[in-house]
C-alpha cells in the first residue's frame, strides 16, 4: 500500500468535501481566462456554486438552470449579495433565447 | 445537446470564449483512508463510461471542425472529495452518474483498512476544463 501525505490537498481542501474545494473551479478557469469586464453566460449554473466566485469582477451575469429552487436561492443570495448584475433564470440551455452576440463568455458549468 | 451549444453560440459573439467543465471519466483516482496524519492508497476506482458525456464531447469536436469553435486549451484537474465513512462513500459511489465502481480487490482492502483506521474516505477526482474561442 502507498502511502500518501497529500499535503496540498489539505491547504486546497475543507474538511469534508465532496466536491472541489469553494473557488477551485474558478481559479482553473481563471488561470486561462479573466472574468474581468465580461458579460458572462453561466450553464448549469445551480444555485451559483460556481458563479458567486467571479460575478463581482464581471461586467454582468447570466445564469440559468432547470432547476427552481437552485435559481431562487442564487437570486436571493444575488439580493444578499448586492450584486445588481448578476440575474438567474429558471431555463434549459437548449430553450435559450437571448440577444445575439450578446456575451463575452461561455461558461457549461458540468451541464452540456 | 448539439441545440443547447447552438443556443449558446448564437449569444456568444465572435472572438468570445467558450469554457466546459466535464467529468473527467478516464481518470482512475485512488481511494485512500485517513491514518494517523497520513493517507493510505488502498486501491482505485474503475474507468467509467457515459454516452451523455462522450455524446457532450462530440457535440464540442464538431463544433471545432466546422470552425464554429476553435480549441484554446484542454487541463485535466484532480481534486479530492472526502467522506466521514463508509457508508457516506458508498452513498456517494451510488448518486454519481454515471455510477462510479472501484477497481476489484479495492472493496475488500479498504473495509479492513477502515476497521483498523476509522478514519475519513478520501477519492481522487479529475475534471475536464476546455477552454475554446468563437470563430
Amino acid at each position: 500500500m502507498a502511502r500518501d501525505g497529500g499535503s496540498v490537498y489539505e491547504r486546497l481542501w475543507g474538511p469534508n468535501a465532496r466536491y472541489p474545494a469553494p473557488g477551485f473551479e474558478v481559479r482553473a478557469i481563471a488561470r486561462q481566462v479573466a472574468f474581468r469586464g465580461k458579460r458572462v453566460l453561466e450553464v448549469g449554473a445551480g444555485n451559483g456554486r460556481l458563479t458567486f466566485d467571479y460575478a463581482s469582477l464581471a461586467h454582468s451575469v447570466l445564469a440559468v438552470d432547470p432547476e427552481p429552487a437552485g435559481v431562487r436561492e442564487g437570486n436571493a443570495q444575488a439580493r444578499r449579495r448586492g450584486l445588481r448584475r448578476v440575474r438567474f433564470r429558471v431555463q434549459r440551455a437548449e430553450r435559450l433565447r437571448g440577444r445575439r452576440a450578446s456575451v463575452d463568455l461561455a461558461l457549461l458549468s458540468w451541464s452540456l | 445537446m448539439v441545440h443547447a451549444l447552438e443556443a449558446v453560440l448564437w449569444m456568444l459573439r465572435r472572438g468570445g470564449t467558450l469554457v466546459d467543465i466535464q467529468p473527467d471519466l478516464a481518470f482512475q483516482g485512488r481511494v485512500l483512508i485517513g491514518e494517523r496524519g497520513g493517507r493510505v492508497a488502498v486501491g482505485t476506482t474503475a474507468r467509467r463510461d457515459s454516452g451523455y458525456v462522450r455524446r457532450a464531447h462530440a457535440v464540442i469536436d464538431r463544433a471545432v471542425q466546422d470552425g464554429s469553435l476553435t480549441l484554446v486549451t484542454q487541463r485535466r484537474q484532480r481534486y479530492l472529495a472526502r467522506f466521514r465513512d463508509l457508508a457516506e462513500f458508498d452513498e456517494y459511489l451510488r448518486t454519481r452518474m454515471p455510477p462510479t465502481r472501484v477497481s476489484p480487490g479495492t472493496r475488500p482492502r479498504l473495509e479492513r483498512a477502515w476497521r483498523t483506521a476509522r478514519g475519513p474516505v478520501h477519492l481522487e477526482r479529475a475534471f475536464t476544463l476546455t477552454v475554446l474561442r468563437r470563430g
